[in-house]
């Protein structure tokens, strides 16, 4: 059969859906040397249901007895610990603790220690006492608990991806963005057509395209599968409140109920809900469910009240009809292979899953085991020496490891394909001040333009359009100096903000070697993106002073370097510095920490609905439009300060349509309750009232960004906490002080340049005690 | 700073054995776990490349280790600093280890304050506390091998 005028591609096994059992099926048939290709409609593997779900490790100790579920996870329970090592996936056995919090339910946990016990599960009971020593961060009206210390964690991206890579390791193949059109199966192939015209005819196709897998059934005419979508809601929160294991209820009536669950990389997830729906794309979430997911969480652990929560987001399971897995030949012949209703462990039971599904294929097509006794191996990233420029700030992410990322054997055409290969976005600011620096990097790496790179799914565009030159102002000025052999500094201030430069200048004209640490392209910080005319004659003279000096070489300035880490040895502070020309170590006796702030992403406020491409911050939009990309086409501005009207008046000269939520005092605007539209934004909801755009962006609050006090142990690691100084601007460690938005976050920066001023006249005033201190007396 | 461990192991080598590992930089050198150099730098000061396995990154750090507040036979205190290669930031240990004869070995306690600046730290402890265990396993099997009295 021809498609696109092209012959048919033969080969002996295709894989039809790349979530984490389709991508265990491509490694299990690689393991055999089974020439196999694995088509994804999506992006990226693992875009549909292996992305969004509790990433647990399952014994399988509650599993209905005599299920082929059941069956299939305690046979990959069996073969988890030498896979997990053989595939390099951080994961964690952390145990899981089923709390009793009434007599009624203690006596109740007898009949799961009994179920568990059937399956081969190790489990004990614990009492109140035992939580109190070994979990106090349960309830403490917990009686009690099962307590099943072979539950895991795992990292449910890299698993995926790990399944995938071993397998092209060996030879398999992977091709994304292959939406399956037409299946058909007949006495000696199956025939499979894709969106682009491309067909191939395999020996065998395995239907594991999870909540679409009764569609592609039925493209074959097999219309015996029906895969209803259970939509669940997550919270994640950086904070754990010490939990260390998995917390779950006793099950209700309404099913296993939420859970709270340590993530793999740090924090927790608390969730999930369980809505049966009928609208397969449906991952929105509400206030509501979070409300719920809270509630019932607390119960279970009460310091959840202290967890921000940084991001929800939803995940939908595919539930078959009898609610069971089906892993059987099609109706329409027994080449095609059913694997569906995968519900909500696929992660735990995809090696069985994959076995189970192999095995019966391999015996009808006599495949034999061409490959024995090999082991997978999924390459583990390759690093460069240095870890080059950060570019991304809440996680440290440096240059080297993005480039590992993007050169690794899976193709990044999104961001969100490249946060979960390297952590690129997954901090608190939700990737908006490191978005564009990632977009500009995929699109080289895959040699694409940046229109083309979307954030997840197909049509999740980021970029409406692109111009050839930036305009002025933008990345390519480069008038301060660039990182050049630092002379000893007395102070050096982190960041070049309005109260970076106003500290700076202060202290320089006192006569002290100041030194000027800054990730932005030149002076000015975050008011530098909305452009001089908002700037007050005060601020415009700071900056454009500031600018002078450092070309000049009279201030040291070091601009596009971010500062990783303090430490302080002795009287002197050492500071890491990561820059586009390496790394060094500086020192200096006293730190400015004017590192500013980010704009508050959507996660901290209560709007309702999916999570589309299009719903951003200012901080993206400056980083946009500097690189003279336009990110909408209409855009409706959040805010009423001068961040909303410098990025709004930007916007509409670059030809966005803006429309502003601004009222006629600040404060008084109107407030975004939802939002709509998937994989693109559609609209907002705004007073009620439903208005169209592509595009909603931020301006109204500021979080500020403390990233550094966290190593040191100061403050409050929740994020959005100010730096804890003391009336004068001193933090709690000799030599170290603070000034700005890091301090009092303000999205307009009103008062940063003051406030750095008075910074380093406290600053200048110890010194000067500290000196008249140490200078001999009646010399 | 974490307390990332606080354990007992027994080791079946003789004390003396132990303490002639740490006072020789070419015995160090086969004992630590993915030391790829290792050069003394003074008393108690040896600077050197480590390579870590972390579950999916096989990290290479180049490691200052001092040995510190030596009390032969019976205790002294392993500062580690290190910088891992192509990652921002870096992490400092400190572990007190007292050691004890016991019948057929010695009886090793120690415990590990860690402190991780830059993306180590977003590793979370979990993944840290895991690869440290295991390399732990890894130094006792070492050193049983290199040092280890002949039977």
């Amino acid at each position: 059969m021809e498609g696109g005028g092209a012959v048919a591609e033969r080969v002996e096994a295709l894989v039809i859906g790349g979530g984490v059992v389709g991508c265990a099926v491509l490694l299990e048939l690689a393991l055999r040397g089974v020439d196999a290709v694995l088509l994804e409609a999506e992006n990226d593997i693992g875009e549909g249901t292996s992305k969004a779900n509790s990433a647990i490790l399952h014994t399988g100790f509650d599993a209905k007895p005599g299920t082929l579920e059941a069956t299939l996870l305690r046979r990959s329970a069996e073969r988890w610990s030498g896979l997990l090592e053989d595939l390099g996936v951080p994961s964690q056995t952390c145990g899981a603790l089923m709390l009793a919090r009434t007599a009624e339910e203690a006596a109740r946990l007898e009949d799961y220690v009994a179920l568990a016990r059937s399956h081969g599960v190790a489990v004990e009971l614990v009492d109140g006492s035992w939580l109190r020593d070994e979990a106090p961060y349960v309830a403490s009206d917990a009686v009690g608990a099962m307590h099943i210390p072979d539950e895991g964690i795992v990292d449910p991206f890299w698993l995926t991806r790990a399944y995938a890579e071993a397998a092209i390791a060996l030879g398999s193949r992977v091709r994304t963005r292959a939406r399956v059109v037409g299946l058909s199966v007949d006495g000696d192939a199956v025939t499979v057509t894709l969106a682009d015209g491309d067909t191939f005819r395999a020996e065998q196709a395995f239907d594991c395209a999870g909540l679409r897998a009764d569609e592609i059934a039925a493209l074959a005419g097999d219309t015996s599968v029906s895969i209803t979508p259970r939509k669940g809601e997550f919270l994640v929160s950086e904070l754990t409140g010490g939990v260390d294991r998995i917390v779950l209820p006793i099950p209700g009536p309404l099913g296993k109920g939420m859970l709270v669950t340590p993530i793999v990389f740090g924090g927790v997830l608390l969730g999930p809900t369980a809505v049966d729906g009928t609208d397969k794309s449906d991952r929105s979430t509400t206030e509501a469910g979070r409300e719920r997911i809270l509630e019932s969480c607390r119960a279970l652990v009460p310091a959840v009240d202290e967890m921000t929560p940084i991001r929800s987001f939803a995940g939908v399971r595919p539930v078959s009809s009898t609610g069971e897995y089906v892993i059987r030949p099609s109706t329409a012949g027994d080449r095609l292979t059913i694997v569906a209703g995968i519900r909500s462990t696929g992660i735990s039971a995809s090696p069985g899953i994959a076995e189970a599904a192999v095995e019966v294929a391999a015996r009808s097509r006599r495949w034999g085991m061409r490959r024995p006794g090999v082991r997978p191996t999924a390459p583990s990233p390759e690093l460069a020496p240095e870890s080059g420029p950060i570019i991304c700030v809440c996680r440290s992410v440096g240059e080297a490891e993005v480039v590992a990322a993007l050169t690794g054997a899976t193709p990044v055409t999104t961001t969100d394909a490249l946060k979960r290969r390297c952590g690129v976005g997954f901090g608190d600011c939700q990737g908006n001040r490191c978005a564009a620096e990632a977009i500009g990097r995929i699109a080289h790496t895959a040699g694409i333009a940046p229109e083309a790179v979307e954030k997840g799914p197909v049509g999740s565009w980021i970029v409406a359009a692109s111009t050839a030159a930036p305009p002025p102002d933008a990345r390519s000025d480069s008038s301060a100096g660039a990182l050049t052999a630092s002379r000893a500094a007395d102070v050096i201030v982190v960041g070049g903000g309005l109260a970076g430069i106003a500290a700076g200048l202060a202290l320089l004209d006192a006569g002290l070697a100041v030194r000027v640490i800054d990730r932005g392209p030149s002076p000015g910080g975050a008011v530098r993106g909305i452009g001089p005319d908002l700037w007050t004659a005060d601020e415009r003279s700071a900056i454009e002073r500031a600018r002078r000096l450092a070309v000049d070489g009279e201030l040291e300035w070091t601009a596009g370097a971010t500062v990783v880490a303090l430490d302080r040895d002795g009287t002197d502070w050492h500071l890491e510095v990561a820059s586009p020309i390496g790394s060094e170590t500086a020192g200096c006796r006293h730190v400015v920490l004017a590192t500013g702030g980010y704009i508050t992403p959507r996660e901290h406020s209560a709007i309702d609905g999916p999570r589309p491409s299009g719903v951003m911050t200012a901080d993206f939009v400056v980083d946009a439009l500097d690189r003279g990309w336009r990110p909408a086409r209409r855009a409706i501005v959040v805010g009423d300060g001068r961040i909303a009207s410098g990025v709004s008046a930007r916007l509409r000269t670059a030809g966005v349509e803006v429309e502003t939520t601004g009222g006629a005092t600040p404060g008084d605007g109107r407030a975004v309750t939802a939002v709509r539209g998937q994989p693109r934004l559609e609209a907002a909801e705004l007073g009620g009232a439903w208005h169209p755009a592509d595009a909603l962006i931020l301006a109204d609050r500021l979080q500020p960004a403390n990233f550094l006090l966290r190593g040191l142990g100061l403050g409050d690691e929740r994020p959005g906490i100010p730096a804890p100084v003391d009336a004068e601007g001193a933090l709690p460690m000799p030599g170290l002080w603070a000034a700005g938005t890091c301090v009092a976050p303000d999205v307009d920066h009103v008062r940063s340049l003051a406030d750095g001023l008075a910074v380093a006249q406290a600053l200048l005033a110890t010194v000067e005690r500290t000196a008249a201190a140490s200078t001999p007396t009646g010399a | 700073m974490s307390a990332l461990a606080d354990e007992t192991v027994v080791v079946r080598v003789p004390r003396a054995r132990i303490w002639e590992a740490f006072a020789d930089a070419e015995v160090l050198a086969k004992v630590l776990p993915g030391c790829e150099t290792l050069t003394e730098t003074g008393d108690g000061a040896f600077r050197g490349v480590l390579a870590t396995k972390l579950q999916f990154l096989t990290l290479r750090a180049d490691v200052t280790a001092t040995l510190a507040d030596r009390q032969p036979p019976d205790a002294l205190r392993l500062e580690l600093d290190g910088k891992p290669r192509g990652l921002a930031g870096g992490f400092r240990a400190v572990i007190p280890i007292e050691l004890a004869d016991v019948t057929d070995g010695t009886r090793i306690h120690y415990t590990v304050d860690l402190t991780t600046s830059g993306r180590l730290a977003t590793f979370g402890t979990p993944i840290l506390r895991d690869s440290f265990r295991k390399q732990v396993a890894t130094l006792i099997a070492n050193l049983e091998r290199v040092q280890g009295a002949p039977s």
